[in-house]
């Protein structure tokens, strides 16, 4: 089932359970605050399987939008809703590590695709099937999922 | 007495005629001696290797020399505005005709002098043309100013020159700029050889590296990395050092930065190969490990790799 | 004709006209039994022996010829990127300025601060680290200062390059050292946005006084 929610703002979809957010247009601090109510009400819904956000229209990212990225995949985390950053430009993210900011406890995958398969990996009940990839050093010790396997 | 008397008077009419003589020839001695004088003044004028003239307003000449005899006629046709198309006095384009005012016997006329100043003259003698360094004056009278004096000096040769030292400069910074070009990509390719990227499996990526890392080649080696794991959706990426004997911490940061990044656009690194010293460096850094596998050598990543791939394979 | 193909026509026409560049081309390939709209890498040193005799007799300055032939043999080589048919915008001493009053005026400075990185032939990555210097110091000015302003503007010389001015009537700070040195350490605040826009830029400077506002000029040239 597909849903679109508010046309003005960026568009939350639903595909299998999973909601997907893409943005393309230019990200300005009142769409992203727009953009954490949206979620959180969608989050608050309770069933939503995952979260994925699709940043590959996304050509600068500074400070503020970066921090507030990361805090609306925690407070989706938080709310159970697992969240997965997708389609990273390499130019932003070489001058995001040059800047030395990072997405800590964010989980990252090349695209969409990989994104929902993910998402499909780390079931509801939190735990992992085989590797998570992309995985954070804070969420590493987490009790809900196994760890990695180091040769 | 009448004899006498005339006697004296062919006596004093001698005498005259003895004074008038020697007036006479003292005058054409005189003459003569003015003429020599003129004809080495013009002998002298005519060697001038330089063109020297006098003219009237009209720019017709009252005295010219050798050289000037060939340009004056120029000079007064210019004036009027007579000469045909292609003569005359122009601007240092060669091409544009200088307007009437500014021309030598018009400035000198409205009371300027000119010093020295280069001119590119055609005219019939030359049609190929010729610079000229141009002095004029003013020739004045009690009247007024009756006309200009003039002089010409010829420095083509030393404009030929200037022109070719200028063509010449032209041509060397236009090679410089095409040799640094060439070099530039140049080092491209030499980057792209010797830091390959290698697609060892599918989804997985390999970057051995060799030898001394500097920071220019690290910035764009991250920029090919991260290039080539969008362009191959590869999920791993294995950074082999083992050709690295030793690292500055630089580098190491630079590394690190890579890791992260490779991260960030949703792929993940897998270090191989460190040897002792690199890995004393990283360990000074205080590098957080966390989640970034580091295996002995290739084979071993390649494998540990293969095993992700194949365990996420069975969940799906 | 492909881009492969493409690449090399680019590349003679810096040194012949279009007419000449095309004919050899194509003559060229046929020789090489090639086809222009297949080209691979891997074909090109074929193509490029076959375009030999032809440019030895169209380029009679050995030093020209030389350059031409290695350009054209770089083109064999994966991942060397294409060479640019258009030249950049020629430079022009104005710049422009930003009035920063309301939150959109953030977007708007960055976006022209990246185009104007692009036209001055900046790589993608430098044009990503301009524009991101631009927000940061944009976003500093709305949120501490309320207003203020971005110029940008082109740096002629020997060296080619962009720089912005941020210049607020704001608080100011009153320990720039302080700030700038990372001992206090505020992940995500004014700070660190300009910790984070040093480490992007080549020249940083910071003229600030409590009281009299706040002045960061940064310059970023081409690598």
């Amino acid at each position: 089932m597909v849903m679109m929610m508010e046309t003005q703002r960026i568009p939350i979809v639903r595909l299998s359970g999973k909601l997907i957010v893409s943005i393309q247009t230019a990200l300005s601090d009142t769409v992203v605050d727009r953009l954490q109510q949206d979620v959180a009400a969608a989050c608050e819904r309770g069933d939503a399987r995952g979260l994925v956000v699709d940043v590959s229209g996304v050509d600068v990212l500074d400070s503020y939008i970066t921090r507030s990225l990361r805090d609306l995949a925690v407070m989706a985390r938080l709310m159970g809703v697992e969240t997965v950053v997708c389609g990273l430009r390499p130019a932003v993210a070489m001058t995001l590590v040059e800047m030395g900011m990072e997405l800590p406890g964010v989980r990252t995958a090349l695209n969409l695709d990989r994104a929902l398969a993910l998402l499909d990996s780390l079931q509801p009940e939190g735990r992992v099937r085989g590797k998570a990839y992309g995985l954070p050093a804070e969420l590493a010790g987490d009790e809900d999922e196994e760890g990695e396997e180091e040769a | 007495m009448e004899e006498g008397a005339q006697g004296s008077e062919i006596e004093r009419l001698r005498a005259e005629v003895d004074a008038l003589k020697r007036q006479l020839e003292a005058r054409e001695r005189s003459e003569a001696t003015l003429q020599a004088e003129i004809k080495l003044m013009r002998s002298a004028l005519d060697h001038l290797p330089v063109a020297v003239a006098l003219v009237d307003r009209a720019g017709q000449p009252l005295l010219a020399n050798e050289q000037a005899r060939k340009i004056t006629s120029t000079f007064a046709e210019a004036s009027k505005g007579d000469l045909p198309v292609g003569l005359g006095f122009f601007e240092s384009d060669k091409v544009t005709p200088k307007a009437p005012d500014e021309l030598p016997l018009a400035r000198v006329l409205s009371g300027d002098v000119v010093r020295g100043e280069e001119m590119f003259l055609r005219d019939r003698e030359h049609p190929e043309g010729q610079w000229f360094e141009i002095h004029a004056a003013p020739a004045r009278d009690e009247s007024g100013t009756v006309g200009a004096v003039t002089m010409f000096i010829d420095c083509q040769a030393r404009k030929s020159l200037e022109e070719q030292v200028a063509a010449r400069n032209q041509e060397l910074v236009a090679s410089e700029t095409e040799k640094t070009e060439l070099i530039s990509r140049l080092k491209m390719a030499v980057q792209e050889l010797s830091t390959p990227i290698l697609e060892l499996w599918e989804d997985v990526l390999a970057l051995p590296v060799i030898g001394v890392v500097d920071s220019g080649r690290s910035a764009e080696m991250m920029e090919r990395l991260l290039d080539e794991v969008v362009r191959s959706q590869a999920r791993f990426v294995i950074i082999d050092l083992t050709g690295v004997e030793v690292i500055d911490t630089r580098t190491a940061d630079h590394f690190m930065k890579l890791v992260k990044a490779v991260g960030l656009i949703g792929a993940r690194c897998v270090l191989t190969g460190i040897r002792p010293a690199v890995a004393q460096t990283l360990v000074d850094l205080d590098v957080d490990f966390g989640s970034l596998a580091t295996l002995r050598n290739l084979k071993h990543g390649l494998r540990q790799c293969q095993r992700w791939l194949d365990a996420e394979d069975a969940n799906l | 004709m492909n881009e492969i193909a493409g690449e090399i026509l680019a590349i003679l026409r810096r040194y012949l006209s279009e007419p000449t560049s095309r004919s050899l081309l194509t003559s060229a390939a046929r020789r090489a039994n090639l086809r222009l709209e297949t080209l691979t890498r891997g074909d090109v040193p074929q193509l490029v022996a076959q375009l030999g005799p032809g440019l030895n007799i169209f380029l009679q300055e050995p030093e020209k010829l030389q350059n031409c032939k290695s350009l054209l043999a770089l083109v064999a080589v994966e991942n060397v990127p294409p060479m640019p048919v258009e030249q950049p915008v020629e430079s022009r001493p104005d710049g422009i300025s930003v009035p920063i009053r309301a939150e959109h005026d953030i977007v708007r400075a960055r976006t022209l601060g990246k185009d104007m990185a692009k036209q001055l032939g900046f790589s993608e990555v430098v044009q990503t680290k301009v524009a991101t210097a631009v927000s940061e110091l944009a976003r500093n000015i709305f949120q501490y200062a309320g207003t203020g302003e971005i110029r940008i503007r082109r740096i002629e010389g020997k060296r080619r390059g962009i720089e912005v001015v941020a210049r607020d009537q704001g608080p100011g700070i009153s320990d720039p050292a302080l700030i700038l040195s990372g001992a206090y350490r505020s992940k995500w605040g004014m700070g660190a946005g300009l910790r984070g826009t040093k480490r992007l830029v080549d020249e940083f400077e910071l003229d600030t006084h409590p009281g009299l506002g706040t002045t960061v000029r940064i310059r970023k040239y081409s690598e």
